[in-house]
């Protein structure tokens, strides 16, 4: 057969085929929009939707984040469920964004108008939670984020999206104040620090607001001697090191992902750079694979982790030994996160006493956990006129033989952190 | 360390990188040089074998420099299969078939590959991998070291199976001249599956040579997919020593760029000088 | 002679009719459902329609293979955004302002590339795209890594192009797509066309035949990235949100491409009837697989890419008027 060119006028034959299709499709369309994928439907349940990267490059966020909502939500089904609403049990049904902006919003569409969920959680990137909050906040539908750290998030007057953790701006200014505590405690004294961060959101971010600080008098003292942004997406980082090596800076701030984590890590070994410290900011630093992966490298790190396993309060050791049993591995910064995350939301529920997303928004608004409620070392949970928690908190941790140990809040920590760190020498 | 070390440091970084890049990209350009078949999947042959090895590694406490002729078969055998059931039936369409199925393949390996191991990374904790070998003040890894050092050895011997063996002088003849080859009593076809097995089998070797310095994850092929295009081209697309030489030269432009430059801008310096390179000599700098 | 019989061949009454009931059925689809991911789908339908459309003229009738549209279609959704979100120009004006400053990068940009051959143009075109993804990711002026988000106006308004319904969106997607396939169809019956075509076949021969080939390639180049950038003021429009790495990544600009080749690369109707199989079939999969485990639904969807490229190469458009002509005619034998 002649293959069909475009030259040729459409035929009737094409006409039908065209039609057809066409008609298949949309019969295709509209059968899954009317019937929904049947998640067997509970007797009562409260339906919740949780937006994720489950594939992609960041997968390994999205499934433990999703690890540690599927702990909580069974912890309060097994509980009881919602007591207001009769025991009505939490049923959470999961999406995967992929990673892509384009998807996440797709997938909150979905969750809203077919599942009709009362409240999304989601979507630890920044990027997907840019695009998903959004058409919440159309459909007038709570949008509870647990790990989406940038700044401007809360400043688009988004009236349903509430951010349980606290963003960057805390974060960063959490490290300086950490590392001036130190510096003091140690009575060891620090001149210059350098930037080190991947240049996507997460990190320029992160850059971004420490460049800002340091022009502030608070933390003048401290000159900046290097900043790199770079890209994650190397199979070397040669160069980078050899900026620090040129500027010799006393500390290094850091905003990496996992696998440059481990990297840049191995190569400031190997290319026999020395500073007093470095200090990651979530990222891969606070990952597991950070510390397989470098070994005894990796030591003496301190990395702003959010949470750690070893925090001296009960409800948290607790919390991670459950979730450790289940799984096989500790809860981390992120999955501690939504873990609180789900609790939040379920307690908003609790207290509207409805699945209507109004009166859970409004649960949301006025919302006061205490902090001995929560597994994260804050003082608790209250939203802000943004909706932003305005009680949240950092928590620094250092890796100690191969183990994360929490130093900075001294409230919470049970360690004395090591500063300066040996030099590789004498490891 | 003085400005000049720093450089010479610098120089000798990028040449350890780029015969790592002159292997991922040797695999590519035998396919291409034979078939005229760009498979964008290379990327995710070379995650199997890295996960080939990460398994030997840890399950049986194979070293990975010991278990390279296993992986390096087992890629071989994974190209030949793909070739009789993907590439054969798509092989004289247009171009955009074949990155539409190996598109899909690459899809398919991916997240065959996080289904099964999960997307965490793993890293493969060799005792020789993060000893500093120290030239004078420069620092070499003896990961690096022995990476580009296997990648060199591997890249003669192709070389001289390509040179003096008569599989590959067949090779050779089918990629210069297919129809001349057929009447020559050259059987085409299984011309076609040797050269693609061998294309992965350079992808094997790769990958093992980057689990020994490298972590390992599903999406790890994201990495080289780009990288491995602009060395192919910028060395000659189908030419041996093309991409030997596109590789050292993309290894160095990065090293110096970031150190003369900015680290920031290693990589679109690298991407200029891709484009420049193309304009001065449209086929490559090896190309005809 | 050949030539002069098709320029005059045109639909008959009832192809017509055909293509006006589908036509008719996709204008009152909205106001039968009340489903809104319903709606949501089809627009991404036809966005991606758009979107793949745009690139099968570059790409599809010229057979110069690009792997950098999404570095069109960010400029374009960038161009708009930053003149709304700095100057409050409506997107619409955003959207011709768009078209030209893309137009402009592509011609300086890419034109030094139509030199290249094949695989060269193809595998080049990722390098541009990288250097234009990369140098928005390094200025902060364009939001940088950051990316940009577009507030919501309260109210739906058109000046702003946006609305709080989907129903509009679909409208307007719909239109857009409309307004191309006719644009297209005109171009396909042009001489401009034909003398694309007669580039992709055989340039020399075109060269002999004394068509201008750098200049018709030129036309391809802007008119493919001229709506590109057209569906990158949509996108931005409709997701409000904007970042170099997904509005202008690999992704972006592989999807514009999957659709067409699916359906047909170089064929008037391929990349619609392309959008219309790929989109469902990938929702479904993500829908129903999405959430059960890790990448699963992702090895199903990479499964079915690579058996539709074996067993219809040139297309579903191709593959399914051939098997129902072969049909046809068997049914005709047997009678």
């Amino acid at each position: 057969m002649e293959k069909l060119s475009s030259k040729e006028a459409i035929t009737k034959i094409q006409a039908v085929v065209v039609s057809v299709i066409i008609a298949i499709a949309v019969i295709v369309a509209a059968y899954f929009a009317a019937f929904p994928p049947s998640q067997k439907p509970l007797v009562t349940e409260v339906k919740i939707g949780g937006i994720y990267p489950l594939t992609g490059a960041y997968a390994v966020l999205g499934r433990n984040d999703r690890y540690a909502i599927e702990l909580a939500v069974d912890e309060i089904n097994e509980a009881g469920g919602v007591k207001s609403l009769d025991g009505a049990l939490l049923h959470i049904i999961f999406a995967d964004s992929e990673g892509d902006p384009k998807r996440a919003a797709d997938e909150a569409e979905r969750l809203i108008t077919v599942d009709g969920v009362c409240a999304i959680m989601g979507s630890i990137l920044s990027g997907t939670t840019s695009t998903s909050a959004p058409v919440a906040e159309r459909y007038k539908v709570p949008y509870v984020n647990e790990g989406s750290t940038s700044i401007t998030l809360t400043e688009h007057g988004w009236e349903y999206f509430f951010r349980v953790t606290p963003h960057d701006g805390l974060y960063c200014k959490f490290t300086f104040d950490f590392l001036k505590w130190l510096a003091k405690d140690k009575g060891v004294p620090v001149k210059t620090v350098a930037l080190l961060y991947e240049n996507t959101l997460f990190g320029k971010t992160a850059g971004d607001v420490w460049k800002d600080l340091l022009t502030q008098p608070e933390y003048s003292e401290w000159e900046l001697v290097a900043d790199i942004p770079y890209d994650s997406k190397s199979l070397q980082y040669d160069t980078e090191v050899m900026e620090l090596k040129k500027a010799q800076p006393d500390v290094v701030f850091m905003a990496t992902y996992t696998e440059d984590s481990i990297m840049l890590q191995k190569t400031f070994h190997r290319l026999d750079f020395e500073c007093k410290a470095f200090i990651g900011i979530d990222g891969g630093h606070i990952t597991q694979y950070f510390v397989e992966g470098t070994g005894k490298l990796g030591d003496y790190v301190f990395a702003e982790a959010r949470w750690s396993p070893d925090l001296k309060r009960s409800i948290s050791q607790e919390a991670n030994a459950r979730f450790n049993e289940r799984y096989g591995f500790n809860l981390d910064g992120h999955s501690a996160r939504a873990y609180t995350a789900a609790y939040v939301l379920y307690w908003a529920i609790e207290k509207a006493g409805s699945t209507n997303p109004e009166d859970i928004k409004n649960a949301l608004v006025n919302l006061e956990i205490a902090a001995d409620e929560i597994i994260m070392p804050w003082d608790g949970v209250k939203f802000d006129s943004k909706g932003q928690n305005i009680l949240g908190k950092g928590c620094i941790v250092q890796i100690i033989n191969g183990e994360f140990r929490s130093v900075y809040p001294r409230e919470t920590a049970t360690f004395d952190p090591v500063f300066p760190q040996p030099s590789w020498e004498e490891r | 360390m003085s400005w000049g070390m720093l450089f010479l440091q610098t120089i000798t970084n990028g040449l350890l990188i780029g015969a790592v890049y002159a292997l991922i990209a040797l695999g590519l350009n035998v396919i291409y040089g034979v078939m005229d078949f760009i498979n964008f999947a290379h990327g995710e042959f070379i995650m199997l074998s890295m996960y080939a090895t990460y398994f030997m590694f840890v399950l049986l406490g194979w070293d990975p420099l010991l278990s390279l002729p296993i992986s390096m078969l087992m890629l071989f055998g994974l190209g030949a299969i793909s070739e009789i059931f993907l590439v054969k039936p798509i092989l004289g369409e247009r171009m955009v078939i074949q990155v539409f199925t190996t598109y899909g393949l690459l899809l398919f390996l991916r997240n065959i590959a996080t289904f099964f191991w999960s997307s965490t990374w793993r890293t493969l904790p060799t005792s020789y991998s993060d000893v500093v070998l120290s030239l004078g003040e420069i620092r070499i890894s003896l990961g690096y070291a022995l990476s580009s050092l296997v990648a060199l050895i591997f890249t003669i011997g192709l070389y001289m199976f390509f040179k003096k063996t008569d599989t590959g002088i067949a090779i050779r003849a089918t990629s210069q001249d297919r129809e001349t080859a057929k009447l020559m009593g050259v059987d085409v076809n299984k011309i076609y599956m040797l050269t693609f097995g061998l294309g992965s089998a350079c992808a094997g070797v790769a990958g093992v040579l980057l689990t020994l310095v490298y972590p390992i994850q599903p999406e790890v092929g994201e990495i080289f997919c780009v990288l491995s295009f602009v060395i192919c081209v910028v060395g000659g697309m189908g030419n041996f020593m093309g991409a030997i030489l596109g590789g050292f030269l993309i290894g160095l432009t990065e090293s110096l760029a970031g150190f003369l430059v900015a680290p920031a801008y290693k990589h679109i310096i690298v991407f200029i000088v891709f484009i420049i390179t193309l304009l001065i000599r449209p086929k490559g700098l090896m190309g005809k | 002679m050949l030539r002069i019989k098709m320029l005059r061949s045109s639909l008959k009454s009832k192809q017509l009719e055909l293509l006006l009931m589908t036509l008719i059925a996709l204008c009152i689809a909205p106001l039968m459902s009340k489903s809104t991911y319903f709606l949501h789908v089809m627009i991404m339908i036809f966005f991606f329609a758009f979107a793949n459309n745009a690139w099968n003229i570059l790409s599809g009738y010229v057979g110069l293979v690009s792997f950098g549209h999404g570095a069109f279609l960010g400029l374009g959704a960038y161009t708009s955004t930053l003149l709304l979100l700095n100057f409050g120009v409506s997107p619409w004006i955003g959207m011709i302002a768009g078209v030209i400053l893309t137009s402009i990068v592509a011609a300086a940009l890419f034109l030094p590339l139509l030199k290249l051959s094949g695989h060269f143009f193809a595998l080049s075109t990722i390098a541009v795209r990288e250097i234009i993804r990369l140098v928005f990711e390094y200025t902060p002026y364009v939001g940088g890594a950051m990316g940009l988000t577009i507030p919501i106006i309260a109210s739906s308004s058109l000046y702003y192009f946006q609305f709080s319904s989907k129903i509009p969106y679909y409208y307007i997607a719909l239109t857009l797509l409309l307004v191309q396939i006719l644009i297209l169809y005109k171009m396909e019956r042009s001489k401009v066309g034909y003398y694309f075509i007669a580039i992709r076949e055989n340039e020399e021969t075109a060269k002999a035949l004394g068509v201008d080939v750098k200049r018709y390639k030129i036309i391809a180049l802007v008119l493919s990235a001229s709506f590109s950038a057209v569906i990158g003021t949509f996108y931005a429009q409709y997701f409000l949100y904007i970042h170099p790495n997904s509005t202008m990544g690999v992704l972006i600009s592989v999807e514009m491409l999957l659709s067409a080749v699916i359906g047909g690369s170089g064929t008037l109707l391929g990349p619609v009837i392309g959008a219309f199989v790929l989109i469902p079939v990938e929702t479904v999969c993500r829908v129903y697989l999405g959430g059960m485990w890790e990448g699963f639904h992702l090895v199903i969807y990479g499964i079915l890419l690579i058996s539709v490229s074996i067993f219809a190469p040139g297309g579903i458009y191709g593959k399914a008027s051939g098997l129902l002509e072969t049909l046809r005619s068997k049914w005709r034998k047997g009678k």
